[in-house]
């Protein structure tokens, strides 16, 4: 029996979860500081820091309370040591750090985007090979596991992150931060679409590129309002979405049938998004690809996936001493495990 | 002196992160068992645990044996901060242990004095604070013999044997972390003006100022500015006109033996709070929160 208390400070929310055998979530509190940042217009590192700081001892307690565990129980102690904002890590590192050397237990540095994986092993199981499609504030990205634990990395974001392209448009259509699920939800509603490019970059590539579109609806948006014409919020909204969308969705597909893997991984903030959700379930069942998605609550930050993450290494007794950083570039191809056996 | 050794002696972890320094003291009362101050440059959210681990070893001390943790909350590097005072919080609830937070400047001033008054080669705290007070005595005589040579009406006959401690360390832009303390020579010293945020320019005003309105045999015997004084010593000049060589500054960084001290001195006065509410003394909003209450 593996009981991993995981800790997760990477950005705006400060979390603790206990995963048993990287599966059986006991628990898994997250305070968020979104109302905080709001004010703000975005995650202020300096602000996020200091509420990690507020609430890390209270949100450990309550995690080990909620599990119905003590701290006797708990076998290793994981956190997301990158990437992330580097004075957020810091605050959960220490912590993580500081509960392992009093307990004397293992400490388990883990990648944030290996987190976003396996969430979706918390709830359902990944068979391998598998490709995941991780969407969120800060990444977009295709990865291929070829085996449990083996991250490759086939393509990224050349420039915005989804999440970050998702805010930025929705600023410009009026919307307060964090924009995105006003645009997600607007773009249910629009009864028609404006029209818009999308960034298919070289043919057989499986990057992506977020800037041009963001753009592009900026010139939309600010030629409406140069001819007084109706602003056409959720025509545009649609537009957006729809380019997003059908540009993840291809290149996913076809990474999918190029690797030949047996299953399909959506994970991070932005797979939360109701029109990605539905785009991808509809064409993976049309197409015989089995899909997971995680829960919502495992979508966005949280420690439960950091611990799932974690007992990959755990596995392989793969533990990280006690001199480890807040790592905001740190890779995750470096981060899979020894192959066992 | 047996009566010493039936009490049973309390042992305390104390650190402090919030200079280039990076503290670690382990102490038995007011004795040091073991500490390490070392240059981390900035860098100390990697070194402290070991650190720790260090200091535990060297003074035979186990985690489990421990009975309170102290931390310099600050003032100092935001970051800085945050690393001793997160691991002490966490470290604290974890070995459900005491934690008490102390003021970092406090520990600094104290450095300073104990250097100053030439006793901060001595690296046993209990010799340290006794001969402390001695120290203080010669350098007060030392004073009244020049106040009786120089015949100057600033520094006719000090009868106060107290001396003041500045401490600084630079917050940029002509800004320092300061406040007051004042030291009649043992022991921890006490704080009169709170820790701040201030430009050094009206610091010095205020200091000025409140040197003017004492009464002659108020004023203190001696004035010890100590810490990051290099960059701040053009901006004294003003008040050594005012006090003559009564000011001393003195060039030095927070030692471990003295956060140390600082850190038992709260701990033994039964000072402490529950992890969860122990934080950083940063003594201003952040910039992102300053600028919001501007425009508001």
């Amino acid at each position: 029996m593996c009981n991993i208390l995981a800790i997760e400070t990477s950005c705006d929310e400060t979390s603790v979860a206990i995963v048993q055998n990287g599966k059986h979530v006991l628990s898994n509190l997250v305070s968020s500081q979104i109302e905080t940042h709001k004010a703000f217009g975005g995650v202020v590192p300096e602000v996020a820091s200091r509420k990690h700081v507020e609430t890390i001892t209270l949100m450990i307690e309550q995690a080990v309370e909620q599990s119905g565990l003590t701290l006797d129980d708990v076998s290793a102690v994981a956190v997301t040591e990158g990437p992330g904002l580097v004075g957020a890590l810091l605050v959960g590192i220490m912590a993580a750090k500081s509960v392992a050397f009093a307990l004397d237990k293992p400490l388990i540095g883990t990648h944030h985007i290996a987190g976003h994986i396996y969430a979706n092993n918390l709830t359902a199981d990944i068979v391998y090979p598998a490709l995941a499609l991780v969407v969120s504030g800060g990444h977009t990205e295709l990865v291929l596991l070829e085996r449990e634990g083996q991250f490759r990395l086939i393509g990224s974001t050349r420039d915005d992150a989804v999440g970050e392209a998702y805010d930025k448009v929705a600023r410009a259509l009026g919307f307060p931060y964090p924009g995105g699920p006003y645009v997600d939800r607007l773009a249910m509603e629009a009864e028609s679409a404006v029209e818009l490019p999308r960034a298919w970059l070289e043919p057989d590539s499986y990057d992506f590129s977020l800037s041009g579109l963001k753009s592009a609806v900026l010139n939309v948006v600010n030629q409406k309002k140069m001819r007084g014409e109706e602003p056409m919020t959720a025509e545009i909204a649609r537009g957006f979405q729809e380019s997003v969308v059908e540009v993840l969705v291809e290149k996913a597909i076809r990474a999918v049938k190029a690797y030949d893997v047996r299953q399909l991984l959506l994970c991070g903030g932005v797979a939360v998004n109701k029109g990605l959700r539905r785009t991808l379930t509809e064409r993976c069942e049309r197409e015989g690809i089995e899909l997971l998605i995680p829960p919502f609550e495992y979508c966005t930050d949280n420690a439960a996936m950091i611990g799932a993450a974690a007992y990959l290494k755990w596995k392989t007794g793969e533990f990280s001493d006690l001199r480890i950083k807040g790592d905001p570039s740190l890779s995750l191809e470096k981060w899979s495990t020894a192959s066992i056996g | 002196m047996s009566e010493m050794n039936e009490q049973p002696r309390k042992r305390f972890l104390v650190l402090d992160t919030s200079t280039a320094a990076q503290v670690v003291a382990v102490m038995e009362g007011q004795k040091v068992l073991a500490a390490e101050s070392s240059n981390a440059d900035r860098n100390h959210s990697v070194g402290l645990l070991d650190s720790i681990a260090r200091m535990l070893e060297a003074a035979s001390v186990s985690r489990r044996e421990l009975d309170g943790i102290a931390v310099g909350v600050g003032p100092g590097s935001y970051t800085g901060i945050r690393i001793a005072v997160t691991t002490a919080k966490t470290l604290a609830w974890t070995l459900q242990l005491p934690v008490a937070g102390f003021s970092s400047l406090a520990a600094l001033a104290l450095s300073g004095y104990l250097q100053a008054t030439g006793n901060g080669e001595k690296k046993d705290a209990n010799t340290l604070i006794n001969t402390s007070a001695s120290g203080a005595d010669e350098l007060s005589n030392q004073a009244t013999a020049d106040a009786n040579q120089q015949q100057t009406e600033q520094s006719v006959s000090a009868a106060t044997t107290q001396s003041w401690i500045v401490p600084l360390m630079d917050a940029r832009r002509g800004q320092v972390y300061t406040g007051l303390f004042t030291t009649e020579g043992e022991g921890v010293p006490h704080c009169v003006e709170a820790d701040r945020i201030v430009l050094m320019d009206d610091w010095v005003d205020q200091l000025i100022e409140r040197y003017r309105v004492l009464a002659e045999q108020e004023r203190p015997a001696n004035v010890y500015i100590v810490g990051d004084t290099a960059l701040h010593e053009q901006r004294v000049a003003k008040l050594v006109e005012l006090a003559g060589d009564r000011v001393q500054l003195l060039a030095c960084s927070l030692e471990a033996e003295d956060a140390g001290s600082v850190g038992a001195a709260a701990l033994l006065s039964g000072q402490s709070e529950p992890a969860h509410t122990l934080l950083p003394n940063y003594t201003q909003l952040s910039e992102a929160e300053a600028n919001l209450l501007r425009h508001s």
